[in-house]
């Protein structure tokens, strides 16, 4: 038997309660869920048990040491307490907002992409049990990563501090599940505000923002404020006392309930039980009209250039024309790959540092690096959606031409509009320092290659809806070895445009071993 | 024969355009049913509305006398939908699709396990039971989606198009099935555009264009209806539907 025959051989697993119930169909998410890698699932577990074995260890001797030094909670005295509360409050709105973010996305990939609902609806299960269930999935899918990392401490400061600390664990659980409540709302009213068309490109975009917001703003201040090391004790206490933030102010209510104020804690959880249910009412009241109406969007569409194009630009011409034509055409994937800038903003704070007058200084060596790294990311995103996702590869396959001329044209569609993108800055960049320009306009052009390049010998099929999956498609060598492509010649154009390049040597053969391994010669005709 | 299916006055739009049109027809159990028309026609809308997959705006849709507008849960319990589209877990074995079907529609346990064997043997599929169905061609796709509307003995089954990718001995034995189905009293509402399937599986043949039913009847009826006896259905079809039946005509 191959080997691929007997990865898909899989034990048969009965679902365990009551056919139907709530308990029944959760099992069957968490079945999808957990089969949904490419990872064995019992590797997977044992991966994830010696993950979380190995971080409980470690918190264990932390927290013994340090767990009877923290003042057991409730914290409600004093400015002190109040500052304390404040970063808490934070930590929660960072979770919160990430989990929202995913949760937004789910809903909306449950209203455009039905796929199983049919089946579900068409059961005769009330819609109401089926989408508790679902939403209760999407909530408990956004909760292992915060449940993992802050369990075990939290779980430590409960035996070796207070047992209010297990107000934390309550918080988080019951975070997820009104960070899907909002979402399920947020959906249901931007699909009734805006219609269908709208609703999945905007979707897309503030989950990416309530996602990063948080992020950004830590990174903001992290990065822009001055560097001096860490505050003497009296520093400290004069910023406490100037803040002057009481613990009892109505914004602390999170962290209040986090710290094991009970009163709080309580009526967190209560806050939830009316959020959650009322998210996931509203969105089933509307969900089946929702989804008609996405299924019949883009049904009348018409292209606005109705006039047949001229065949001109041979292969290459029209290639790139088809690639370029579907690509503006689906403004989902074009928010999605344009939304990848969001993540870079943090580098462009580097570069906004102020200076010991409090003046924002601009670093003009920064910008090549970020430059180089943002351009081997758009285009390696451009490459997947040109070579991975074709939407018809047996069409490239029966074509009478060589495939590598297939993949030329795709590279020369993914790279150009990066380094058209980039043209601009890496001018203003030479017209400020033409070293730090030049090393700008190589680490640009290399980066775009070579992602593009990489792309095209480690390509594997998938489909356009999966980009923001993508990394999950592909081995996880391949993924490494990107990542390490990306960052090397990142640091080859850092150490050069900061004037050391003879250090920059070092990056740049780790680089090119690295594209050289990953390389795979293309066939002279495609396969399928 | 018993009503299994009554549908009156059914209504559907989709911002502005109406989908379905006042639509109206029975089946009866132990009948096939064809409901045909060309692309667009409202065949899949009005079938999601009868499995309660859409709402409607208006009308009627009684599954064996039960309102399946009012009580969607009770009429769900006598359907089976199978759509064009195969949709299935690509993560589940066939087995546990079948196992999980079944536990939607309430099947007992061992009973379930008793009908999964039986269909996927009479299938073809038995020896891919623990496969995952991401490793299945289109055609085997099809066949264990069959199987899962099958399991819970469905009293009215809705196909359509249930032979797509199907090669021609699935399709032989998916016709066998479904006519088997028919002759044990069950109700099935088919809808293909393989209209020689239609007119030699179908007791009873509905055409809609544009959301609305331009006739319904046997294939005799169909033929007088049109002015076209003893020609095929495909031409009865054309002219009903008043499309052209030759390139000539096309060209002009």
């Amino acid at each position: 038997m191959s080997k691929a025959a007997k990865k898909a051989k899989t034990k048969s697993v009965s679902l365990g309660g009551k056919p139907g119930g709530i308990r029944w169909l959760m099992g069957h998410e968490l079945r999808l869920f957990w089969r949904r890698g490419k990872m064995n699932p019992r590797t997977g577990i044992i991966l994830l048990l010696l993950m979380l074995g190995l971080w409980s260890t470690f918190s264990f001797f932390v927290f013994m040491r340090l767990g009877p030094a923290i003042p057991p909670p409730p914290f409600n005295d004093g400015p002190a307490a109040g500052v304390a509360l404040a970063v808490v409050d934070v930590l929660i709105a960072f979770m919160g907002s990430v989990m929202m973010s995913g949760a937004i996305l789910a809903a909306v990939e449950a209203i455009y992409t039905r796929n199983d609902l049919d089946l579900l609806l068409s059961s005769p299960i009330s819609a109401w049990r089926i989408l508790v269930v679902r939403a209760s999935a999407i909530a408990l899918r956004a909760m292992p990563l915060y449940a993992g990392m802050l369990g075990p401490p939290l779980l430590w400061m409960t035996i070796f501090s207070s047992p209010l600390w297990l107000a934390g664990i309550v918080v988080i659980i019951t975070l997820a599940f009104m960070a899907t409540g909002f979402a399920l709302l947020i959906v249901t009213a931007l699909f009734r505000l805006l219609g269908p068309k709208q609703t999945r490109v905007l979707a897309q975009i503030f989950s990416a923002i309530a996602g990063a917001a948080i992020f950004l703003t830590f990174q903001y201040f992290n990065v822009t404020t001055r560097g001096e090391g860490a505050m003497t004790p009296q520093q400290t206490a004069e910023l406490i006392q100037r803040l002057n933030i009481q613990p009892d102010v109505w914004w602390l209510f999170p962290a209040r309930a986090f710290t094991g104020d009970i009163v709080a804690t309580l009526m967190w959880v209560l806050a939830t039980a009316v959020v959650f249910p009322f998210g996931v009412y509203i969105f089933s009241r509307r969900f089946v009209a929702d989804a008609a109406a996405a299924s019949t969007m883009g049904a009348k569409k018409r292209v606005a250039d109705t006039r047949i194009a001229a065949v001109r630009g041979g292969l290459t011409g029209s290639v790139v024309r088809k690639e370029m034509r579907l690509l503006v055409r689906d403004p989902l994937l074009l928010s999605q790959i344009g939304l990848q800038l969001l993540y870079f903003l943090p580098l462009g704070f580097v570069l906004l540092r102020p200076d010991p007058d409090g003046q924002f200084q601009l670093t003009a060596a920064a910008f090549a690096p970020a430059l180089t790294l943002l351009a081997g990311a758009l285009s390696g995103s451009l490459i997947w959606v040109t070579v991975s996702a074709e939407d018809a590869p047996d069409l490239i396959a029966s074509a009478p031409v060589r495939l590598q001329s297939v993949h030329r044209a795709k590279i020369f569609a993914a790279v150009v509009p990066v380094l058209l993108l980039m043209v601009l800055p890496v001018i203003a960049l030479g017209a400020r320092d033409p070293t730090v320009g030049m090393w700008a306009a190589f680490g640009v052009f290399a980066n775009a290659m070579s992602a593009a390049l990489v792309g095209v010998w480690r390509r594997t099929q998938a489909s356009r809806k999966d980009f923001v999956r993508r990394r999950q498609s592909g081995s996880l060598m391949t993924s490494l070895g990107k990542a390490f492509i990306g960052l090397g010649l990142t640091a080859t154009v850092g150490a050069g445009a900061y004037g050391y390049p003879w250090l920059a040597l070092i990056p740049a053969i780790i680089t090119i071993a690295m594209l050289g391994a990953l390389y795979k010669p293309t066939p002279r005709f495609a396969e399928v | 024969m018993t009503t299994a299916l009554k549908v009156s006055n059914l209504a559907k739009s989709y911002g502005g355009k109406r989908a379905v049109d006042g639509i109206g027809f029975e089946v009866r159990s132990g009948e096939l049913y064809a409901l045909l028309g060309p692309n667009g026609a409202g065949k899949t809308t009005t079938l999601r509305m009868i499995a309660g997959l859409l709402n409607a705006d208006a009308g009627e849709i009684r599954v064996f006398d039960v309102d399946a507008r009012n009580d969607p849960i009770a009429a769900k319990r006598l359907i089976a939908w199978l759509p064009d589209e195969p949709l299935l877990y690509d993560k589940l074995t066939a087995w546990e699709y079948l196992e999980f079907v079944a536990g939607l529609w309430g099947v007992d346990t061992a009973e379930a396990r008793n009908r999964a064997e039986r269909l996927l043997k009479l299938l073809g599929l038995w020896d891919n039971r623990n496969d995952r169905c991401e490793t299945f061609s289109r055609g085997m796709k099809q066949k264990a989606v069959l199987a899962g509307a099958l399991i819970h003995e469905p009293k009215l089954l809705m196909l359509d198009e249930p032979l797509t990718g199907l090669d021609a001995a699935a399709s032989r034995l998916v016709k066998d099935m479904i006519r088997e189905r028919v002759e044990q009293g069950a109700a099935v509402i088919l809808t293909t555009h393989i209209l020689e399937v239609a007119e030699r599986m179908a007791d009873r043949i509905g055409i809609i264009k544009d959301g609305k039913l331009l006739t319904e009847g046997r294939l005799d009826e169909l033929q007088a209806h049109a002015g076209a006896q003893g020609q095929s259905l495909e031409d009865v079809f054309l002219s009903l539907i008043a499309q052209p039946t030759s390139v000539a005509q096309a060209a002009q």
